[in-house]
């Protein structure tokens, strides 16, 4: 029996229990301490996931304690969260190898609630058991609203209690509809619960999936809530907003992939699901995408970019088969690598305040960043050297093959208006008449200029690639919509 | 309807707590708000539990029919989540009063700008 | 806005009607835990799988021991979101405590608070109590003395880097004992069947792992809410 899957959950825990001891040794073993063991966090989950790669493979049940899946908890492990595990993994190495700058500061609670992200994370994709996954939300949740507070200004602060306040009613709405389950089912088990779902009244079938909906719908940040994600992402800082945007959300959208065909199985429910997702989405994209465009804070530009790209994931989630659900699933790869490398790349080109005037020449004078950002933002807009052009294609072609034109049609109409605002964006940033105070460091360290230039390739790789990640994000739809 | 008096508190107490959060402009008050809105939630999971009769599952006490003992445990489980919650939302409160000198929203937005 | 308070009122009313219509169609009480595996096997095999009398403790740290391990990763969360809010903050020195005569009451019931605490946390398993409550009573002694006594001697008495420590190695305990399950051939939190000791039910040595996870967590918590505690209010000075 492998004891993988509860070993990513285990080891980070490990790992932040450990910290706060490690860190009173002094400031020498800090850094080699906390970096092997972002690395050894990262391997592990590779390991456990590398063992997915052909998406039929049967699924792993590991049982908690060694009692079945009906009596206690147990982790399952297939296609699905085999790929959100690696996805969110690799978004967290990148967040931990750019944070360097805190190692040294001494901020040892800020690596603490970093493991804990990432505990929570992987026991939120591999959990069985829907109260083991309330509480893997909030350990996820907790842990991420004093980053947003890092660093103690008032409107951090203010920004973090906000966020706080909308995931906490998000969480409250999971945690009703899993009482109510509870309650109907007599079961909190998975699988068990989706075999018996059906038999129960229209009412309380709704009133679950309802709560569900507008519960995950707070917490991926689709309009009409998505007023707490731009003050959160904008407010924190660089590395945060990068986890945020780029690595959190997507426990959202993995729980929205897992729970909603899960119960809203078949018929009327699934249908109605759909059209609410349709719906919400299409506003979702073209309201994230305006919101941008009204905005002067760069952080707050991509933070608004971040709730229209939740807008194309939802979309691709209510065009539903496949190609949409694949489509979904593709893009949240592609975001992962080109909201976390944006975040990233404006970071190392000012500190503090990122209002766009700041930025002014800032792409030329700091050439890694400068590049970075140009191929993270290029890939945000969707055009053919990036990967998600591929995912975005997918959605397309989905939309196509249900025959929704007008959902199809949504695309490309973001892709200009994103056009518009980046494009701004660019002849502010890369401006060649801007002069430069002398004595700024926009130096980048050699560990940071890995990250950055990671992601900057890999939003070129998964272009290159896409015919072989097509084939295989349409194959773990399909083993989801069964 | 024939819902358990419970049931209807249950409903009170969460619709109280929601109503709290949309429309009160002062911190605190939005805090209390959602602990409300848990209390509410830890009701119902403890009277889904009970049946008129049950006595608490205790083994060792002679007692015959007892209250179901997992969502004892879950509401446990939700207590503890939602004091850690309670705590890191007042500490938020406190530092958002030290920069701003004032826990009403407005009046923070007010001098934000 | 007093609009704005009327639209959200009648949308939670229409919220609780059909909530309420969903609340109508569960299953009554009787009927769940008649066809529930779970509440059946929880009841009747309880003692058997667990060694615990407390069936609430035996779901908690036995059937359930890994929401148990979230909550207690939640507080420690918890405590270093607020230990990290207020790091800059050090101490105001001006507390000097309360009155003589309340110094001396706090002595005579402080060594019964601790026995208090102590007590919940190690019975757990056997009566209701457990390490999360027994370890809210722990740290209530140290609220105690802060009051009373002034901050200062609190510090000087439990510094805090110490209480980080205990924080940080209780909450490794409970992860030793939850990887002895694997080291023994059995699954993660694994309790009798890696080899814990039954004990005899009832008696303060039975269930297995149940009485030392208890423990871990008592301490666990104890020391984190403590932390928080100090962290609140401590406050720059003026």
């Amino acid at each position: 029996m492998s004891h993988l899957p509860v070993l990513v959950i285990a080891i980070p825990l490990v790992f932040a229990f450990a910290l706060p001891l490690i860190f009173l040794l002094g400031p020498r073993v800090r850094r080699p301490v906390v970096f092997s063991m972002g690395w050894a966090y990262f391997a592990v989950v590779l390991i456990m996931a590398g063992g997915w790669r052909d998406a039929g493979a049967q699924p792993l049940v590991y049982p908690i304690g060694g009692w079945g899946p009906e009596i206690g908890i147990a982790l399952r492990l297939d296609a699905l969260s085999a790929v959100f595990s690696a996805l969110l993994a690799l978004g967290m190495l990148l967040v931990i190898l750019y944070s360097q700058e805190y190692v040294d500061q001494g901020e040892s609670k800020y690596y603490v609630l970093l493991f804990i992200v990432a505990a929570g994370m992987m026991g939120t994709v591999l959990t069985a058991d829907f109260f083991n996954l309330y509480v893997f939300i909030e350990m996820t949740a907790i842990s991420s609203f004093p980053l947003v507070a890092l660093s103690r200004k008032g409107k951090a602060v203010f920004a973090a209690f906000y966020y706080m306040v909308f995931t906490m009613v998000s969480s409250a709405l999971i945690l009703l509809a899993i009482i109510l389950i509870y309650g109907a089912t007599g079961s909190l088990n998975m699988a068990e619960v989706a075999a018996g779902f059906g038999d129960l009244s229209t009412t309380l079938r709704s009133a679950i999936i309802g709560s569900l909906v507008v519960g995950l719908g707070v917490k991926i940040a689709l309009i009409p809530f998505h007023s707490w994600l731009p003050p959160a992402h904008a407010e924190a800082v660089s590395p945060v907003s990068a986890l945020l945007s780029g690595v959190l959300l997507k426990t959202g959208v993995y729980m929205m992939i897992r729970l909603l065909p899960m119960l809203a199985a078949g018929g009327a429910d699934a249908l109605m699901v759909r059209r609410v997702l349709l719906a919400i989405g299409s506003l979702t994209i073209i309201g994230g995408h305006l919101l941008a465009l009204g905005q002067d804070n760069m952080k707050r530009i991509l933070a608004c970019s971040s709730v229209a790209h939740m807008g194309y994931i939802a979309l691709g989630l209510g065009i539903g088969g496949p190609l949409g659900v694949g489509g979904a699933l593709f893009h949240s790869l592609n975001h992962l690598l080109m909201k976390s490398g944006a975040f990233f790349a404006v970071g190392r080109m000012v500190h503090g305040d990122f209002q766009l005037e700041l930025l002014r020449g800032k792409g030329r004078a700091a050439p890694l960043p400068g590049w970075a950002f140009a191929a993270c933002t290029g890939a945000l807009i969707g055009l053919p050297p990036f990967g998600s052009f591929a995912s975005k294609l997918m959605i397309v072609m989905g939309a196509l093959a249900a025959g929704m034109i007008p959902a199809a049609l949504l695309l490309p109409i973001g892709g200009v208006l994103s056009a518009m605002y980046y494009g701004r964006a660019y002849r502010v940033i890369y401006d060649a008449a801007a002069n430069f105070e002398e004595g700024e460091d926009l130096a980048v360290p050699l560990q940071t200029a890995g990250v950055l230039g990671f992601t900057a390739v890999g939003c070129v790789v998964t272009l290159v690639a896409s015919p072989v990640l097509w084939r295989f994000f349409l194959a773990v739809a399909g083993g989801i919509i069964g | 309807m024939a819902l358990p008096v419970a049931y209807w508190v249950v409903l009170i107490l969460f619709g109280m707590g929601l109503y709290c959060i949309l429309t009160e402009r002062n911190l605190i008050k939005i805090a209390v708000g959602l602990n409300i809105m848990e209390a509410g939630l830890l009701l119902f999971l403890v009277r889904m539990a009970y049946s008129p009769g049950d006595r608490a599952p205790l083994l060792g006490t002679g007692v015959i029919r007892m209250a179901d003992p997992i969502p004892h445990a879950l509401t446990l489980t939700a207590i503890v989540i939602a004091a850690s919650t309670t705590a890191l939302l007042l500490s938020f409160i406190i530092q958002i009063h030290r920069h701003y000198g004032t826990v009403d929203i407005d009046e923070i937005r007010s001098k934000m700008k | 806005m007093k609009l704005h308070r009327i639209g959200v009122a009648i949308l939670i009313v229409i919220l609780s009607v059909t909530l309420a219509g969903a609340l109508a169609e569960l299953p009554s009480v009787e009927q769940r835990t008649s066809t529930s595996q779970l509440t059946r096997r929880v009841i009747d095999g309880g003692l058997q799988d667990t060694g615990a009398l407390n069936l609430v403790s035996a779901v908690l740290f036995d059937y359930r021991a890994f929401d148990t391990l979230g909550e207690a990763t939640v507080i420690f969360a918890a405590v270093a979101g607020v230990v990290m809010l207020f790091y800059q903050a050090p101490l105001h020195p001006s507390s000097i405590g309360l009155s003589m005569l309340a110094k001396r009451s706090l002595d005579s019931i402080g060594p019964f608070v601790f026995l208090a605490g102590m007590y919940v946390v190690l019975y757990g398993h056997i009566s209701p109590g457990g390490g999360f409550q027994g370890g809210v009573i722990l740290a209530t002694l140290t609220i105690l003395i802060s009051i009373v006594y002034g901050l200062e001697t609190e510090r000087r008495l439990l510094d805090p880097t110490f209480k980080t420590t205990l924080e940080s190695s209780a909450a490794l305990l409970f992860m030793v004992i939850a990887f002895g399950g694997i080291l023994t051939g059995e699954y993660f939190l694994s309790n009798l069947s890696a080899g814990f000791p039954r004990g005899e039910a009832g008696s303060l040595l039975s269930a297995g792992s149940l009485a030392p996870l208890n423990a871990a967590i008592g301490l666990k918590v104890g020391a984190g809410l403590a932390l928080i505690f100090y962290s609140m209010v401590k406050r720059e000075p003026e």
